[in-house]
């Protein structure tokens, strides 16, 4: 359709909004209510614009034209209207310039400032606010209200984790549009009206996963992350772009660091990937960075105490170490969110001290690449019939959001000259959700199956002969076994129904994540189902580069060298990077008998106990490098200005040990290992644009795992993944404010049978590793099983714990 | 050039050996600064007693020469230290990058800061010019080195001033 | 150590090998503090300053320091003042080290002590990185009377009645060149 806006005519798709095509001819309107990726709602009235359009005779069809020009004449609407929830018209003509248009914006700006406190010098939004911005853009500078502003309540604590300030609020709407259109979680709502309206919620708290989003959106400084409270100034933090290491979604973050420290977490626009949401893990779960426990030297075992020394001098002494140790005798591990730069150098170090001992860790048993592409997230969006297999809020929670964007029916936007549609009037509040498309299947209650339109809960530890099963249903006309329909644990008319689903959708995504993963013979079963109903696949991997790792073949060359078998006495030295095996006592007792154990970790723990070296590791927000994604996307991961002392990632660890060793090994630095990787892969990573880079997957040798070992699983201990991270609840103490402490999730009954109450501090070994954990009783947990989330040393799966060995604690929390 | 020449010459200096001698006697006696002359900060409050600061940073935004460190935490509304939410926890001046320009007083929103006539700064060291809140807030007079000679002298602070002080500080004495 | 060393060599240098001469070395300080002649090095407007303390109105002579040598090897303290740019500096660093011993440097005004306002790839950040400092004087420029006070307090310094912000006494002389 032709828009002219101002002097400028361009061609754009019918169904663009008014605002869009201001934007997209390079105007300027003023808003505040309208967000990418939300419903235009009209509500801050901040738009205005003169608009028309031509007019076609009822009678004739004619355009009516002008009798002076002979041009088809322009219908202007009696009043201006508010671009962002006007739709173009062929021919229409938009106005942004003229005195009455300024006037009117500028009206709209005093209206809106006449409750606003000045409250900007100690306001934290400062310098990033959208009302300071058009304040001074479009308003007269000057107010004429000379009364008392509206007082309400300036310290309202949300929840732990967002402040609101009622008195700040302009009432976008922003804050209760998002949480109804995207997590689908309604927590907040306007409260009372007129100038008495306030945000508010029914209960306590925020109970969803993605809260902190709202403070990003605010237009004001009215919600804002109270983590950063007063942390600093906008314009003082270094922003860095950069990928969420979290989970395996490779969302899009900037970490704000000020005088080295991280203060805050923001989203950043990929909109391929994660949009402009994260959850509150990847936003809040920075804190452990700043620990005060934090390893910042080399240390240096030395009668019997670990002493601070210079890398030069920990290398030498590893080189010296290794001597005296055959090959295949050296075991290397990594954390599976370490980058690819540091799986190449790893598999440098390795090659170079020929062992086929090296592998990542969390590894889950089968294959976490998917055979063929993996499904996108847009594939997931734009998705017409989707089954899950897991809990996906927990564990990718990205995925979640990409899901209910399914739901709602709205394919992504297409992208426009200024980049997302800011007002895209496809999107309605309260849009009916298409909750028929999804299924969820998962061992217990999980979140997102409030969305679903179909869930199941099958028998715990019963994922393989669940989805054998469902291929049965989808391949074989036969009828189920008694024992089929008890593993399917839905009635089997309804499983036909979802395998038909399936089957008819043309674009049907089959999204599954460790529960599937930790059997090889499930993972065999759920790629068989989507062959037979023409699916494509996601895999969420347990951390946030497992896709790579195992891509590039950080992996043991035997299956008797994995990470399991080295710490259990199949190795004499270690390099552990990131790992703790050390708490379960067994492990520990085996790591003593160990010539060399070097741990290259963050903090103190269990290992750097026993270890002879240990080396100070960057996080994930300190690194360079690269992360593969569960799409098999290449997302560049940056380094923030973090003081993080003298700590390396593992391309400086195998910098110093070559230079100790006389080597020159490609991974020694992360220029290195992209070139590296360049042979490996064919893909340049070099300048990887911020959106990443989706190459195609190139054939690669499939790992082949045996589905002999079909040992019956069973045990007491259901270990699920986790949005937030366990190993590091402890040293984030405001996220554990807000979503608890590692919680030990019961069913009443069982819970009365151990004589638990919910909030009581328990001890239990699990597995041989003694955990802690709060009690927390659920109605959602199956009888008899017991919840705890995994941690990379546990992963998913069922394990046993000695009921004998659980131990109360003080039963209150310990407050951090 | 002729006798007359030089005596004429010599005059002139004969004639100042009997006019009142132009030189400063600082520091026996103290100088009297012009009153826009800008010297040391001081940091000052409200009548109530509160802090003026309210740790906003826009001194340290305004600041040229990044002399300016402000770190902000929220009041106890019990025992505030500003009005507000916020103070600034941390407040600290390197005199040494200092330009004293003003910009900082200019920019500030409630008049916390300003430059007063204090010129006597020199010190030893460089870690020492740091100068904090304590060093800052009305009612603190001289240099870090001024307060601390006379500490260790047991006597007051001498400031050589005569000049009273600029006049945005006039009358500020709480 | 001969007796022919007790004439060659400095007081304060015998008295940091363990020789005491209490009074005779207090006169000796108190005649260094009271000639300290100093050797010009003005980089920038910070030295207009400089020559404004040593004209009639400030007279800098008052305390000794009456004639600022052009050659170094006559001087005693060194006032830097102005920005100092890094290839200024070795400019610098050779007449301090003409300079004969016992001497002083005095960094005068913001950009000498810190770099001032010009944090850049140009200036050095603070001479102490090139010479040693006795004294620095925050302005820009700092007034006549600063400097006459640094003068002062170089004095004190060179009395050994100087010490720091923890208290511990400063050495009369910190930059020896032998």
């Amino acid at each position: 359709m032709k828009v002219k806006v101002n002097d400028t005519e361009l061609e754009l798709a019918p169904g663009t909004s008014a605002i869009d095509a201001v934007f997209a001819a390079g105007y300027d309107v003023p808003y505040f209510c309208s967000q990418e990726y939300m419903s235009p709602i009209g509500a801050c009235r901040m738009c205005l614009a003169k608009v028309g359009a031509p007019r076609q005779d009822r009678a004739t069809g004619e355009w009516i034209l002008d009798e002076e020009t002979g041009e088809p004449k322009i219908f202007y609407f009696p009043t201006l209207m508010a671009t962002c929830t006007t739709a173009i018209m062929e021919g229409m003509v938009i106005d942004t310039l003229s005195d009455e248009v300024r006037g009117a914006q500028n009206g709209m700006v005093e209206f809106t400032l006449i409750n606003h406190p000045l409250d900007c010098p100690v306001c934290d939004k400062g310098g990033a606010c959208e009302l300071q911005d058009r304040a001074y853009e479009y308003g007269s500078g000057l107010s004429r209200f000379r009364f008392d502003k509206r007082h309400q309540e300036k310290h309202h604590a949300l929840s732990e984790l967002i402040t609101l300030d009622r008195e700040r609020c302009i009432h976008c709407k922003r804050c209760v549009r998002y949480f109804e259109e995207v997590p689908g979680d309604e927590v907040l709502d306007f409260i009372e009206r007129g100038g008495h309206t306030y945000i508010g919620t029914l209960g306590e708290g925020l109970p969803s996963n993605f809260t902190g989003n709202i403070t990003d959106i605010c237009p004001v400084g009215a919600l804002l992350d109270a983590t950063s409270r007063f942390r600093g100034r906008n314009w003082e933090y270094d922003h860095t772009r950069t990928t969420g290491l979290d989970d395996a979604s490779g969302s899009a973050i900037i970490v704000d660091a000020r005088t080295g420290r991280i203060e805050r977490i923001k989203a950043a626009l990929n909109a391929e990937v994660n949009k402009s949401w994260i959850d509150d893990g990847t936003r809040f779960g920075h804190e452990y960075v700043d620990a005060e426990d934090r390893i910042k030297t080399p240390l240096v075992r030395k009668e019997g105490e670990l002493v601070p020394v210079t890398w030069e001098e920990a290398t030498g002494y590893v080189k010296a170490k290794l001597e005296g140790i055959a090959d295949k005798e050296l075991g290397i591990v990594l954390r599976a969110d370490a980058t690819l730069e540091e799986g190449v150098a790893a598999k440098a170090l390795a090659d170079h001290l020929q062992t086929g001992q090296l592998d990542h860790c969390p590894r889950p048993k089968a294959s976490v690449l998917p055979e063929g592409d993996a499904a996108r997230f847009t594939d997931l969006a734009t998705a017409d019939a989707i089954f899950v297999i897991g809990d996906v809020s927990e564990e990718v929670p990205a995925v979640d959001l990409r899901i209910k964007d399914a739901l709602k029916g709205v394919s992504p936007p297409a992208s426009l000259p200024h980049g997302v549609p800011i007002a895209d009037l496809r999107l309605k509040e309260r849009m009916p959700r298409k909750a028929g498309l999804l299924t969820v299947a998962a061992p217990y209650r999980v979140d997102l199956m409030r969305h679903a339109g179909r869930s199941v809960c099958y028998p715990v530890g019963g994922e393989t002969a669940f989805l054998s099963a469902l291929v049965k249903l989808a391949t074989v006309e036969d009828e189920l076994s008694e024992e089929e329909v008890a593993a399917l644990g839905m009635p089997v008319d309804e499983g036909r129904a979802l395998i038909e689903r399936l089957a008819q959708a043309q674009n049907a995504v089959i999204v599954y994540g460790s529960f599937v993963l930790a059997s090889p013979a499930a993972r065999n079963a759920v790629i068989a189902l989507a062959k037979a109903v023409k699916a494509k696949v996601m895999v969420m991997g347990p951390m946030a580069n497992s896709y790579g790792l195992e891509a590039i073949g950080v992996m043991p060359s035997h299956a008797r060298y994995s990470y399991q078998q080295m710490i259990r006495g199949g190795a004499k030295a270690l390099i552990l990077s990131g790992l703790d095996p050390a708490q379960d006592p067994s492990v520990a007792e085996a790591l003593k008998d160990l010539e060399l154990l070097v741990v290259h970790h963050h903090f103190a723990n269990a290992t750097t106990a026993l270890a002879d070296v240990v080396l100070p590791a960057k996080t994930g927000y300190e690194k360079d490098g690269t992360v593969v994604n569960l799409e098999g996307r290449y997302l560049p991961v940056r380094s923030a200005p973090v003081d993080g002392g003298q700590s390396e990632d593992f391309t400086g660890l195998v910098r110093y040990l070559g230079e100790a060793l006389g080597v020159r090994l490609d991974g020694r630095s992360t220029r290195s290992a992209k070139r590296a990787l360049n042979h490996l892969l064919a893909v340049d990573l070099r300048d990887l644009p911020d959106e990443g880079l989706l190459a195609k997957a190139k054939s690669r040798p499939l790992r082949r795992v045996s589905v002999k070992e079909q040992e019956a699983v069973s045990g007491n201990v259901l270990l699920v993944p986790s949005m937030v991270r366990p190993e590091f609840v402890s040293r984030n103490p405001q996220l554990r404010a807000a979503f608890g402490d590692v919680a030990l999730c019961l069913h009443p009954d069982d819970a009365d049978q151990m004589k638990l109450v919910g909030g009581e501090r328990v001890r239990l070994s699990v597995d041989g590793t003694l955990r802690k954990a709060t009690v927390r009783v659920s109605e959602t947990v199956p009888q008899g099983i017991m919840l705890l989330p995994a941690t990379p040393e546990q992963p998913v799966g069922l394990v046993s714990a000695d009921l004998a060995t659980l131990v109360k604690e003080s039963s209150e929390l310990e407050v951090a | 050039m002729s006798v007359l020449d030089i005596a004429k010459g010599m005059g002139v200096t004969l004639g100042h050996l009997f006019k009142r001698p132009v030189t400063v006697r600082y520091p026996e006696q103290p100088v009297d600064v012009k009153p826009r002359f800008r010297g040391r900060h001081h940091l000052l409050r409200h009548p109530s007693g509160l802090e003026k600061c309210i740790g906003c940073s826009l001194c340290a935004a305004a600041c040229p020469a990044y002399a300016i460190y402000v770190e902000a935490a929220e009041n106890d509304p019990d025992d505030p230290v500003s009005p507000g939410e916020r103070y600034a926890s941390i407040y600290e001046i390197n005199m040494l990058r200092c330009i004293f320009c003003g910009m900082c007083e200019e920019a500030c929103p409630t008049g916390a800061i300003v430059l007063g006539h204090e010129f006597e700064l020199a010190d030893f060291v460089y870690q020492d010019f740091t100068y904090g809140k304590d060093d800052m807030l009305v009612g603190v007079m001289g240099s870090k080195w001024q307060r601390r000679e006379a500490t260790q002298k047991g006597r007051d602070v001498r400031v050589g001033l005569s000049s009273g002080p600029r006049p945005e500080l006039e009358g500020v004495d709480y | 150590m001969g007796l022919r060393d007790l004439f060659e060599r400095d007081v304060q240098e015998l008295e940091q090998e363990g020789i005491l001469f209490s009074t005779l070395g207090k006169l000796v300080a108190w005649g260094r503090s009271n000639s300290l002649w100093p050797a010009t090095f003005g980089l920038a407007c910070c030295a207009i300053e400089m020559m404004q303390s040593t004209n009639a109105r400030n007279d800098l002579a008052r305390f000794g320091s009456e004639v600022f040598r052009a050659s170094p090897r006559q001087a005693d303290v060194m006032i830097v003042a102005g920005r100092l740019s890094k290839k200024m500096a070795p400019v610098m660093r050779r007449v301090y080290e003409q300079m004969p011993d016992p001497k002083w440097v005095i960094s005068m005004g913001a950009c000498a002590s810190s770099g001032g306002m010009f944090n850049n790839y140009a200036i050095v950040q603070n001479v102490n990185s090139v010479v040693p400092v006795d004294i620095y004087v925050p302005g820009c420029p700092p007034r006549p009377e600063a400097l006459v006070y640094a003068v002062m307090q170089l004095q004190k310094k060179v009395r050994g009645e100087a010490f720091d912000q923890r208290g511990v006494e400063l050495p009369m002389v910190e930059g020896w060149a032998r």
